[in-house]
């Protein structure tokens, strides 16, 4: 969905992060679906540090 | 007595560790309590309060629940927080049947037309999320603060080069279609659209607007370093092309703090070429004389007065004068006749009231201190300890890391401002109050409560401003009546504000 589109037909939100954010869309009645995110587990850290030291790409 | 628990690969967001912070707090017994993900600026701020924590054993996916108690039931306190956390006592039963995705594809697949990801996440997390949004054809607004001005870049890039936008990073604010995202105020809907690189100035301006009874159709935030050589304007370019394009937007404002040479003339061009009214505020940025439709205004509740001047058919110059004749009258009003001590603090929760506020008071008092000055010279050494005439920021990073913004949690800008005004030296304190969706639900509360336990014999002098507006869930009319109950002037916009704490202490006429 292009930025003309959000503007034409008004937000659609994905939420991700604080939940206060998401309450307050609800109470605007603006679609939204919050995600209950979880940070990357910290062993992706340490296999991305491996990667590197066999020289793949890390994105 | 202090003790830690560490809960092993649990996140939680901010807002509700900072709530069962607070519930920890009411049980008897307890002195302090406080929840947080076990980041290295959080762990120092924990050990600096006394909490023993060894932080070779932590990663920043852990969370930290500590707590200073009297009664030794220190395990059942530890086990009441555990269920909050689990099951919040805030939140309405019916919450918990809903479905929650764990991740942005999940959501997706929930809301198939969903159009915008707002991302509110720790700055480390946030830019790989917010380009996942972008790949998945969202655009983005970015509330997050610390994102490295590289993945701005290579964000807005992406985002440009496929007809999307990333409003942010530090965006705190936006409105689409008359709704409201962040930190935004209940205005009605209208014919003006704004393009900002500051989120407090959205905000002033919306209000300003809506109390004239003018309202807004969209409000584009862009972060402040959209605005920066480095960035180069590109989501704030993107924005003005597309109210340009909207037939319902017959005025455009710009509003921001003063752009880099180059991207102002490229904002500046750009304006010219949409052909529609507008009005510009670079706060204090001298852009020129107003030529043909496009306007300047150098305050943001003159740029609301230039707005509505345009849009019915008044005369601007007439507008502006009137302005300044009440501003004139204003920094002549002297509605207390002692004022003790010499200096002005202003303690602001929003980064652009302060910035204004310093633009508008150095007319009246120099030096202005501040830790985000208008002049490199005049930065503050240390934020806590003000000097002289100090405007301080508390949304400042150096503030916001391991505390939530002060929109949201006033608290600790209130213990800041009880401790102003003991200091014999302060004659004025003056502050800001914003409302609106995002904010705390009763902001002047903790602030009347601060000024209600100040220990001085003659208390400074008390200024404010609260940026709402009646349709704000925060009820403007309790939020300005609460601070005048508790000895505040309070000001119609943050311009007068600063003009009358300013002009309170110095006799100089404008």
């Amino acid at each position: 969905m292009s930025f003309k589109d959000l503007l034409n037909s008004g937000p659609k939100v994905i939420n991700l992060g604080m939940e206060r954010f998401y309450l307050d869309l609800l109470e605007q009645e603006v679609p939204a679906v919050k995600v209950n995110w979880r940070p990357p587990l910290a062993k992706s850290s340490l296999m991305d540090r491996l990667r590197k030291l066999r020289g793949e790409e890390v994105e | 007595m202090k003790k830690i628990e560490v809960v092993r690969g649990e996140y939680y967001d901010s807002v509700t560790l900072m709530l069962v912070a607070k519930e920890i707090k009411r049980i008897n017994g307890v002195v302090d309590a406080v929840l947080n993900m076990a980041t290295e600026a959080n762990i120092d701020i924990m050990k600096a309060a006394g909490f023993e924590i060894k932080a070779g054993f932590l990663s920043p996916d852990d969370l930290l629940i500590g707590i200073d108690y009297r009664k030794d039931e220190i395990d059942k306190i530890f086990e009441t927080a555990r269920s909050y956390l689990a099951s919040p006592p805030w939140k309405k039963k019916e919450d918990d049947t809903e479905y929650t995705p764990g991740t942005l594809e999940g959501a997706l697949a929930v809301l198939r037309d969903a159009n915008l990801a707002l991302i509110s996440l720790p700055g480390r997390f946030a830019a790989a999320e917010a380009m996942k949004a972008l790949k998945n054809g969202l655009n983005v607004m970015l509330y997050s603060d610390n994102v490295a001005t590289e993945d701005e870049i290579k964000l807005k890039h992406y985002a440009d080069r496929n007809d999307l936008i990333v409003m942010g990073p530090d965006c705190g604010t936006a409105v689409i279609n008359g709704k409201g995202l962040g930190f935004s105020n209940v205005c009605p809907e209208g014919p003006v659209g704004i393009v900002a690189a500051s989120g407090t100035g959205l905000q002033e301006v919306m209000v300003q607007l809506s109390r004239r009874g003018i309202g807004v159709k969209h409000g584009i935030g862009t972060g402040g370093r959209d605005v920066k050589e480095c960035v180069g304007g590109i989501s704030f370019l993107k924005g003005i092309r597309e109210l340009s394009d909207d037939p319902e937007i017959s005025l455009i404002i710009a509003v921001g703090k003063p752009p880099d040479p180059e991207v102002k003339e490229r904002i500046l061009n750009s304006l010219k070429k949409t052909g529609k009214d507008c009005v510009i505020c670079f706060m204090g940025d001298d852009c020129g004389k107003d030529e043909d439709r496009v306007h300047y205004s150098a305050e943001l509740e003159e740029c609301a007065v230039v707005a509505e001047a345009i849009l019915n058919g008044k005369e601007v110059s007439a507008a502006r004068d009137k302005l300044r004749a009440e501003y004139a009258s204003l920094s002549g009003w002297r509605p207390i006749e002692e004022v003790q001590g010499k200096y002005v603090r202003g303690l602001f929760t929003g980064g652009t009231l302060c910035y204004e506020a310093q633009y508008i008071a150095q007319s009246y008092i120099n030096p202005i201190y501040s830790n985000a000055p208008l002049r490199k010279e005049f930065k503050l050494e240390n934020s806590l300890k003000p000097i002289g005439h100090s405007f301080i920021d508390y949304g400042e990073d150096e503030f916001t890391q391991g505390r939530l913004h002060p929109m949201i949690d006033p608290s600790f800008r209130a213990e800041q401002l009880k401790e102003q005004s003991e200091d014999n030296s302060v004659a004025v304190v003056l502050f800001d109050v914003v409302l609106g969706y995002g904010s705390a639900e009763n902001p002047s509360q903790e602030v009347a409560e601060a000024i209600g336990a100040v220990k001085r014999e003659i208390k400074p002098v008390y200024v404010a401003y609260v940026c709402g507006t009646a349709g704000d869930p925060q009820d403007l009319a309790k939020q300005i009546s609460l601070l005048e109950d508790a000895g505040v002037i309070v000001c119609e916009s943050n311009a007068r504000a600063a003009l009358l704490a300013s002009s309170l202490i110095s006799r100089r006429e404008r």
